[in-house]
């Protein structure tokens, strides 16, 4: 198990590197640069600017000394914030989304699971199309539809909730963006409890369990973990992308987070900031995928690594 | 007569056929079927619908921009007096006095000099009237009195910013929408499908592999993708299905690889395999059809996932483009419109609603037709 | 009840931060967007000006109503030929750490935005400045720009030619001065909290990249005892519809842009505290003038003529743009009347014909139809008007189709002259003077000429005006040359911008301009 860990941990680097690889050329490609403004930059300015940032050297070069960078941690200065470096960005924003993203992630888990496994007991029953109904209207509403119905609602008929704003990250603010983060995760969560949970229930060794009399909880308790397998094939990635930030609901909210980030680094050409999402995302993505993986050996036996 | 008994019984293993016998089952499921027609219908309302419309989908009625649904032809009575002196304004006409009857319109124009004959067209022009003509001139041609015929126009769910009637346009979008919700869901379902029972089941070296592939894709900044495809290929409805296949079947086949791990160790596919069978008919024949419950189910997340993607795309210049619309579009537009002109909002998310609730029932039947323990 | 509960956590928050404060006075500003820097040479938005503004104070300030005031400087010369200017600066203007503000502190904050070494996106503004673009260009030693301290309170600057507009341009924000010796201490780390050293009426206390930046007043600004609210919190509202909801659950003052998707809803519910001001500002689309058939005249006219102004301007943008007919926005500085094209105030009727005439002489129309590509940067409302535009060109025989690519890429396109018909594009003056706007098509200006628009006559008056010094024979040479402009069409102008701006009523001070400057030094609130 551990040497199978550490395998996958020296794999990732690989990885890493093709991602940033590609990644670092991909967007060089991409018409416009940072400097490209509504008001165009005279000649001189813009090559001032350029060797500001060593942008006039040859790409390979800034690739080269890209990769040095990184190997100590170093992910440059952004070309749009100016007045900071990409890891003073991603450091004052992860938290923040970090924070939001486990929040929604473990509350869509447990109201999820729940109602999955509620909607999978009474299956073509009033319970269950109720539950259902209610997912499908979860993974309809976009985001971007439910959050400012939500504000409209709480913040301003009722006037309960704060409209916007971080406020230092108190809970009264949080409540919302956790909220409108965690509704499609719920309905994605229940959907795939319920469709697993009713193959689970049927098959032998949970009908041999039944038959032989044991309480209907344990029964469900038991069958649940096979049954959480899809779901945990769905969490890895749909993880990484929760705790690195929404750009609608931090925009709408006004919350600082990194998601905005994805694609304001896009949008602006703000290569440093884009290669920060990126190797961050990365970073999500090979950390949770494997431990996806750790989880699959847990939940169902059959399922070795050698 | 040993003939006769080789033709039964490759009819006997075709009637029991793995895709025969789920249509069966498919058909005695209720829900399934009537959401299977709904679809249908309204599939077909988009295709032939905006023929019928009375209104073209990129007709502007400039005297309509924003108006709310109703049962009710407009202009309504209220609004001629206004739109009449707003067409009249800039050619320095005032209007003296009007009347309405049985939807002929009456008024009296007068001016400080000659009003010129043309004022009919002008009357015209405007979204309200038809058929203008000059009844009578006055006062060396200083004042006319015109009569006109009041064009109904019926627009049942409202119009956009345009002056467009959302109805008309909600069908057409459904043309776009329709076909990459469901032929590039379908598209990164046998890809993410294939791909990850191949990984899956093949296991150690080429699992981790093409693993790590999936997660080289997932981490590329997308937008950026996007931005070179517009670039260097123009805007082409092919370009959007690739980009949209291209990210779509990365979370499809992590559930199936998943899936096929467990599957894989199975009492079924070891006899399988005991017995000889290929490999490639081992996955075609169990593993993929055991684990399509969660496909059957994460593809109808999908669908609202790729509709709702599309109009990003439009966003960045690869997706439809203006006039033309899709429901994915028309959501975010009416998006900003909450407060003022839900409409624009609401009609369109019940059409995307309506489809997906019909998805969910027929992936629901499919599942449970298509699910091997159940027979 | 509930709304004001709002307020009062924020407030809350904002006491129990600060202590034990008696009836602090704060200020919840929306403020578009997060600035990109608070370094004044770095910076380049009208997000940043607005922040800077308060922070910072230069030689001549903006006054409520945007017009030039004494700042640090409390009188100036200019010398017969307009180009020396001698400013004595004022004996009580102190940085707020308590040092004075010197001559020579303006002094180093001009060579350091021309140091080719600073990378500032605007330094350009400042090439009217003696010696400025050699320096800028790294051909030149910064000693020798012509921003000299004669001495301690005296700042003579040296211009290259007479502009007229100089004043004007001293009060944007690359004019603002750093305190030297803070930036020597911390480098590009002087904008931080802690930091900040400024001279203006605010100073810098906290700064959470999108979240907030808090300033406190400034206790050794000169000008402190007329300065009402203690604390301003700027918060970067990109989402322009959030921005309205937390406007209209009490959690901003004022906010300087709303959502025009919604101005009939906000006409009703806001009332008054909707401001619209017309801003310095031009919508325009540009027209590849080297490329058949835009290349003749006829057909851009007729594309001129028939676009209904008024309709796009009340229906797409919700009034808060106004039917524009000349290429400078009516209310700039050093001017008089734009040149309006003629038929203004013809009808539509008229001008319809009249365009369908021009087609014809250039051999296209309903029978020889042309087809044309409008390409814009994605956004609904321009692409709204895009649609609409279409529409109106469909009776002369245009086949319209829309193009819309993210901002950089529709800019970059146009910078590097890639091939188009018409582009869209918007110009907000950055000084309130005809120039700023007229360079544009000069045909040297290989930034902004979009158009490749090539006339000796409009290059030739361009540098006549430049060369005048009296305001009213300039103002004359200019028009001639907008007139020029008209006539030609490189662009077409289509809309004046408006400054779309909700303010509460319990903010005073708030005057509408046509730059859209509001320096919460002369604000207040009340209850």
């Amino acid at each position: 198990m551990l040497r199978y860990v550490l395998r996958r941990l020296l794999g990732a680097i690989p990885t890493l590197l093709v991602i940033v690889t590609v990644a670092f050329f991909l967007m060089r490609v991409a018409p416009g640069g940072p400097f490209n403004l509504e008001r165009p930059l005279p000649p001189q300015i813009m090559e001032n600017l350029q060797a500001y940032y060593k942008l006039d050297q040859p790409l390979i070069i800034q690739y080269l000394d890209y990769l040095k960078g990184l190997l100590t941690g170093d992910l440059g200065p952004s070309y749009v914030y100016r007045d900071f470096t990409v890891d003073e960005l991603l450091l004052q924003g992860l938290p923040v989304s970090i924070q939001l993203g486990a929040s929604a992630l473990l509350f869509a888990l447990l109201v999820g699971i729940t109602l999955g496994t509620f909607a999978a007991l009474r299956q073509n029953r009033a319970g269950d199309v109720g539950v259902m109904t209610v997912a499908m209207v979860g993974i309809t509403i976009p985001n971007f539809v439910m959050a400012p119905v939500l504000t409209l609602i709480f913040a301003i008929w009722l006037g309960w909730l704060p409209a916007g704003g971080w406020g230092e990250g108190a809970l009264i603010n949080k409540l919302l963006p956790v909220f409108c983060l965690a509704l499609p995760q719920i309905a994605v969560i229940a959907r795939l409890t319920r469709g697993s949970m009713i193959e689970v229930l049927r098959a032998h060794h949970v009908r041999t369990m039944r038959a032989n009399g044991l309480p209907a909880l344990v029964v469900t308790f038991r069958a649940l973990r096979g049954a959480l397998l899809p779901v945990v094939s769905y969490l890895g990635p749909a993880a990484a992308a929760l705790l690195t930030g929404s750009v609608v609901i931090e925009s709408i909210f006004g919350i600082p987070g990194v998601g905005r980030y994805f694609v304001l680094g896009a949008l602006n050409r703000d290569y440093t900031l884009v290669m920060g999402t990126v190797v961050t995302i990365a970073l999500f993505i090979v950390l949770f995928n494997l431990v996806v993986d750790l989880l699959y050996a847990v939940l169902d036996p059959r399922v070795r690594y050698d | 007569m040993t003939d006769a008994v080789a033709v039964d019984r490759s009819e006997v293993v075709a009637g029991k056929s793995l895709w025969r016998d789920a249509w069966l089952r498919l058909r005695a499921n209720r829900a399934a079927m009537v959401s299977l027609i709904v679809l249908a219908v309204m599939t077909l309302a988009c295709i032939v619908g905006p023929w019928f419309s009375p209104h073209r989908y990129d007709q502007v009625y400039q005297a309509y921009v924003k108006v709310p649904p109703s049962l009710e032809a407009y202009p309504r009575a209220d609004a001629i007096e206004g739109e009449l002196e707003r067409s009249l304004r800039r050619s320095r006409i005032d209007l003296v006095a009007f009347d309405v009857v049985d939807g002929t319109l009456t008024a009296t124009l007068i001016s400080e000099s000659e009003i010129d004959p043309r004022i009919t067209r002008l009357l015209d022009r405007s979204n309200l009237f038809v058929d203008a003509r000059i009844l009578s001139t006055e006062d060396d041609g200083r004042q006319v009195i015109v009569e006109a015929l009041i064009d109904q126009n019926l627009f049942l769910v409202g119009t956009d910013q345009n002056g467009r009637d959302l109805l008309t346009r909600i069908l057409v979008g459904g043309r776009v929408s329709l076909t990459i919700g469901l032929l590039a869901t379908f598209v990164a379902l046998m890809i993410g499908v294939t791909y990850g029972a191949v990984a899956g089941y093949a296991g150690g070296r080429v699992d981790e592999v093409m693993m790590r592939i999936v997660d080289v894709l997932y981490s590329l900044p997308f937008m950026f993708f996007v931005i070179m495809l517009v670039v260097f290929f123009g805007r082409n409805f092919v370009l959007m299905f690739i980009a949209v296949g291209a990210i779509e079947w990365l979370d499809m086949a992590r559930i199936v690889r998943g899936q096929t791990l467990s599957i894989k160790r199975q009492e079924y596919v070891e006899a399988a395999q005991a017995m000889g069978v290929r490999t490639g008919a081992i996955i075609r024949r169990h593993v993929i059809p055991n684990a399509l419950g969660p496909v059957v189910v994460y593809m109808t997340l999908m669908v609202p996932k790729v509709i709702l993607l599309e109009s990003f795309l439009s966003f960045l210049g690869l997706g439809v483009q203006e006039p033309l619309t899709s429901w994915g579009v028309l959501i975010s537009e009416g998006a900003k419109n909450i407060q003022g002109a839900s409409w624009l909002l609401i009609w369109p998310s019940l059409f995307l609603a309506v489809t997906l609730f019909c998805l969910n029932f027929i992936g629901d039947g499919l599942r449970d037709a298509l699910d091997p323990k159940d027979r | 009840m509930t709304r004001r509960w709002a307020r009062m956590w924020l407030l809350g928050a904002a006491l129990l931060a600060w202590g034990p404060v008696q009836a602090e006075v704060v200020y919840h500003r929306g403020n578009t967007a997060e600035p990109e820097t608070l370094d004044q040479h770095l910076t380049s938005t009208i997000y940043e000006s607005n922040i800077l503004r308060d922070l910072y104070e230069s030689l001549v300030v903006h006054g409520p109503d945007a017009s030039v005031q004494p700042g640090v400087a409390e009188s100036w010369t200019i010398s017969d030929d307009g180009l020396v200017y001698t400013f004595t600066l004022r004996d009580d203007a102190k940085w707020s750490n308590g040092d004075p503000v010197v001559a020579d502190d303006f002094v180093f904050s001009y060579q350091r935005i021309l140091d080719p070494a600073t990378g500032a996106k605007y330094a350009d503004i400042l090439y009217p400045i003696a010696g400025a673009e050699t320096v800028n260009n790294g051909e030149a030693d910064a000693d020798s720009l012509g921003v000299r301290a004669v001495d301690e309170r005296t700042v003579e600057i040296t211009l290259v030619n007479p502009t007229p507009y100089f004043l004007e341009l001293l009060t944007h924000q690359t004019s603002l001065p750093v305190h030297p010796a803070s930036v020597e201490a911390h480098g590009s780390a002087f904008t931080r909290p802690g930091n900040m050293v400024s001279n203006g009426a605010y100073q810098l206390v906290e700064w959470v990249p999108n979240a907030h930046i808090k300033a406190e007043k400034n206790p050794n600004f000169h000008g402190a005892d007329d300065v009402a609210i203690d604390t301003v919190f700027y918060y970067p509202t990109e989402d322009r519809s959030a921005a309205l909801r937390r406007f209209m659950a009490g959690e901003l003052h004022s906010n300087n842009d709303a959502p025009v998707e919604q101005m009939a809803f906000m006409k009703e519910e806001l009332g008054d505290q909707l401001r619209i001001a017309p801003y310095l500002g031009t919508y325009y689309y540009a027209v590849n003038t080297t490329k058949p058939p835009f290349d003749d005249v006829r057909v851009r006219q007729a594309l001129s003529m028939v676009v209904d102004r008024e309709f796009v301007a009340e229906e797409i943008w919700g009034d808060s743009m106004v039917a524009g007919y000349s290429f400078i926005p009516p209310g700039i500085g050093n001017y008089g009347e734009p040149a309006i094209a003629d038929y203004a105030d013809q009808s539509m009727f008229d001008r319809e014909e009249q365009a369908l005439a021009l087609m014809e002489e250039a051999g296209y129309g309903p029978d020889n139809p042309i087809d044309v590509e409008i390409r814009f940067n994605s956004s609904e409302n321009h692409q709204k008007t895009a649609t609409a535009i279409a529409d109106m060109w469909k009776p002369l025989g245009v086949n319209t189709t829309l193009f819309n690519t993210d901002t950089k890429t529709h800019y970059a396109h146009l910078r590097d002259r890639g091939d188009y018909d018409v582009a869209r594009a918007g110009w907000i003056g950055d000084y309130s003077d005809p120039q700023n706007f007229l360079f544009m098509v000069e045909s040297d200006n290989q930034g902004f000429n979009y158009a490749q628009y090539a006339n000796p006559e409009y290059d030739a008056l361009m540098d006549q005006a430049a060369a005048t010094t009296d305001l009213d024979e300039r103002a004359q040479v200019l028009l001639q040359a907008e007139e020029l402009f008209m006539r030609d069409l490189p662009f077409i102008p289509l809309m004046y911008y408006g400054s779309l701006s909700m303010v509460s009523p319990n903010l005073e001070g708030w005057v509408d301009n046509i730059q859209n400057v509001h320096p919460t030094r002369y604000m207040a609130l009340v209850d």
